[in-house]
């Protein structure tokens, strides 16, 4: 059995703060997990969409992000890429005192079936579904289409 | 009346016959089998609907197949195929349009056994743009199915053969028009005061005009898939003008009507001036007007023909244009070489040398254009012979190489060419002249005329026919004892004759689509491909549009390539791995091996060079062609292909 500690997100921070946590009695500590820069560029319909974030693990345990949920899009799929082989990912490691990127031409969300077309400005909240550690929620804000982080 | 004079001409003209009449039956013979074959399939008509619907179980057979589309399309035999489980077609054939022929529908036969039954349509809808595309339905449960779609059917009714010999003139009568334009203009300026060649350049025109007006016409019937009595619809010729075909044959015409000033120029007051000042004064202006006509005409066929479309546009239209050019200065000049051996005109030896090098120079300007847009629109040795474009493509080099051995041979001829030996006086070419138009202005021409009528008339009339019969006798032995003209009046034949195949056969390749093959292939249905676990596809194709920032990757995943639902992405990169923001991406399926497609993929745009769709339907197992389309400016597109083998 394990006993979970979830730290608490900070409710009110930006798109970009999220929070996650947990631990396991093993004993290294436990996978310390933190969301950031999260974004979904505006798509040009209502069907589908991208989405990128970073999970940060400052823990000690591997964590694995296993599903991404939200009330916004019917289905959310995880890609993986690497050197232009594009592939169905059923889940995404994060290792300890390592990070997994979701990026613009790399590893990416799929969001399908969404309700309707989002638009910049707006938030949409993804939940992040982790083996070995807590859920994490996160507001994405919705980026204009053609937004690339730090450009 | 047996006048000798008449006697003696009528072996000439009998031959002239024959060999006419051999060229007629064998250009008929082309036209049915090229034209025939290549009727033009598919466009930007969307199918909005189908019933029954696509990949849907219904209980009981239906008794018709019905398709939907958002604009009109038109529709050959062969529109629509239902093929069932074991391959057999089950429908009627003969697709009846209704609905402003929005919603095509086909009768199938009844009795049709449960299983998985696969409709493969084609239409063209009314941008001219070819659209077409397969799926699937059941009756009663899902079956296997081993469609081998049965052969095509050549056809596409009589609207669109009519469309097709339009085109044809239309190739024909501008490289006449042209080419004995420019033979006349700058090789023998002197035949510039024959009849013969005026008719010649008239005739090219009038025939221009009328298959360029025809044409017009037939576009709304063509492209709507209206019967011949639409031509006449001034409604339809209204809609046909606002698309860029119809703007194209108005812009043709527009030229003709120019053109015909440049002609009268050349044949009037220019032939006519003695004066060399005056005479160079002139000139100037009419090759200056006689380039921009020309090039004129020719871009009307460069800017909505395969030039149009594709990769480095801006290179390949006025590629295309010169093509054109070249090929109507060579061709064109034949015939006016032809014309004046065959009738003897004595056409000097400094005017054929003269016509030789510029012919020379429209070879080499051909070869050179035309390897540059075989490539361009081939791309591959693969589809060079796997698809009909490709094929169709070989048979016109083949000929062109031909007809280069036959110019190589009039070379010769023309390099041991004498000076003409019956230097034919001016003064009697136009009592020839004189007596061929007289002869034509009577009714009553031609008919024994001892006693019939006193008119003075009447007897010039005569006597200026039997004049004439007597120079043409005069001038055909002449013409036959010199042996150098006899070879070169050979040759020259041979290559003429050859030409009007390779027109042919151009006609046929600028209406057909590569992947879209006239000529079945013989592989059809032999689909080998082991069923495996479904492996998704990656395929990486490189691409460089020409302009700038116009080069990069399009990685393309199929996943998980097999029958059914497929999720498509495409991701498009510049040279350093990025991800590049593109205006557009296109995607479209082709098996070409059973006619199916293209298929186009609607994808959506995801993010900054991220396309992609999760609802590729790709009906049949098979090794598919992929075309990936990426424009990265308003001008700059490329359409790379890559076959994909879905399981």
């Amino acid at each position: 059995m394990r006993r979970r500690r979830a730290l608490a997100a900070g409710a009110s921070l930006l798109a970009l703060a999220a929070v996650g946590a947990c631990s396991s009695g093993s004993g290294h500590s436990a996978a310390e997990l933190k969301v950031s820069g999260a974004y979904i560029p505006q798509p040009a319909l209502a069907d589908m969409a991208a989405g990128y974030f970073t999970v940060t693990n400052t823990g000690g345990t591997d964590a694995t992000l296993t599903s991404v949920t939200s009330g916004f899009a019917a289905s959310i799929t995880m890609h993986s890429t690497t050197d232009g082989r594009m592939r169905t990912a059923v889940s995404f490691d994060v290792p300890a005192g390592g990070r997994l990127v979701l990026s613009l031409g790399g590893n990416h969300l799929m969001l399908m079936d969404l309700k309707r077309k989002p638009l910049a400005g707006e938030k949409v909240s993804l939940k992040l579904h982790f083996r070995d550690a807590d859920p994490i929620t996160v507001p994405v804000p919705v980026k204009p289409a053609g937004y690339q982080p730090g450009k | 009346m047996a006048s000798p004079f008449t006697e003696s001409a009528r072996p000439a003209i009998q031959g002239r016959g024959r060999a006419a009449a051999r060229m007629l039956a064998l250009l008929g013979v082309l036209l049915a089998v090229v034209l025939g074959g290549a009727v033009p399939a598919s466009a930007h008509a969307a199918l909005l609907k189908t019933t029954p619907g696509e990949s849907l179980t219904v209980r009981t057979p239906p008794a018709q197949v019905a398709l939907e589309f958002s604009e009109g399309v038109l529709l050959s035999d062969d529109s629509i195929r239902v093929l069932g489980p074991d391959g057999r077609r089950v429908d009627t054939g003969k697709p009846h349009a209704t609905a402003g022929s929005r919603t095509a529908a086909v009768s199938l036969r009844s009795g049709l056994k449960n299983g998985t039954y696969t409709v493969a349509w084609k239409a063209v809808s009314a941008d001219s743009h070819p659209v077409a595309g397969a799926f699937t339905f059941n009756i009663g449960k899902a079956s296997k199915t081993t469609v081998a779609l049965p052969q095509q059917e050549a056809g596409g009714g009589i609207v669109g053969t009519l469309y097709g010999i339009g085109r044809y003139i239309s190739y024909a009568a501008f490289a006449l028009l042209v080419g004995v334009s420019v033979f006349l203009g700058v090789c023998w300026p002197r035949g510039a005061l024959l009849r013969p060649m005026q008719r010649l350049v008239a005739g090219a025109w009038a025939a221009m005009a009328a298959a360029t007006l025809a044409l017009l016409m037939l576009r709304g019937p063509y492209a709507n898939g209206g019967s011949l009595g639409d031509a006449l619809d001034l409604g339809g010729i209204r809609d046909a003008l606002d698309t860029r075909p119809g703007a194209a044959l108005l812009s043709r015409l527009l030229l003709l009507a120019a053109g015909a000033v440049f002609i009268a120029v050349m044949f009037g007051s220019y032939a006519k001036r003695e004066d060399p000042v005056e005479r160079q004064d002139l000139a100037w202006g009419l090759g200056i007007g006689g380039v921009v006509v020309a090039g004129g005409l020719a871009s009307t066929w460069a800017m909505v023909e395969h030039a149009s479309v594709g990769i480095q546009t801006n290179i390949s239209m006025p590629l295309d244009v010169l093509h054109l050019l070249a090929m109507a200065v060579w061709l064109g000049g034949l015939v006016a070489l032809l014309t004046a051996l065959f009738k003897g005109l004595a056409i000097e030896r400094e005017a054929v040398q003269r016509f030789s090098r510029i012919g020379f120079i429209s070879v080499v300007t051909l070869v050179a254009t035309g390897v540059y847009q075989s490539w361009r629109q081939v791309g591959s040795w693969n589809a060079l012979v796997s698809t009909g474009y490709g094929q169709l493509l070989c048979v016109k080099i083949g000929l062109v190489v031909l007809l280069i051995e036959l110019a190589w041979l009039s070379r010769r001829w023309t390099a041991r060419l004498g000076e003409a030996q019956v230097q034919v006086p001016v003064a009697v070419s136009k009592v020839l002249a004189g007596a061929s138009a007289k002869g034509k202005g009577k009714a009553e021409g031609g008919g024994d005329g001892g006693g019939d009528s006193d008119s003075n008339g009447e007897r010039a009339g005569q006597l200026a026919r039997q004049e004439a019969a007597l120079a043409k006798t005069e001038a055909k032995k002449a013409r036959d004892a010199d042996r150098e003209r006899t070879g070169l009046r050979r040759s020259v034949l041979a290559e003429v004759a050859v030409a009007v195949v390779v027109l042919a056969v151009t006609t046929a390749l600028t209406s057909t689509q590569p992947g879209r093959a006239a000529t079945e292939q013989t592989t059809a249905g032999t689909v080998t491909a082991p069923v495996t676990t479904p492996d998704p596809v990656d395929v990486s194709l490189p691409f460089n549009t020409g302009g700038t920032k116009g080069k990069g990757d399009a990685e393309v995943t199929l996943d998980p390539a097999t029958t059914g639902t497929n999720e498509l992405h495409v991701l498009i990169t510049d040279p350093d791995g990025n991800a590049e923001n593109v205006p557009e991406v296109q995607v479209s399926f082709t098996l070409t091996a059973k006619k199916i497609g293209p298929i186009p993929v609607t994808l959506s745009k995801v993010d900054t060079g991220h396309w992609a769709s999760t609802n590729v339907q790709l009906p049949i197992r098979g090794t598919w062609t992929m075309a990936v389309t990426v424009r990265t400016s308003d001008i700059d597109q490329i359409t790379e292909t890559k076959t994909v083998k879905i399981n």
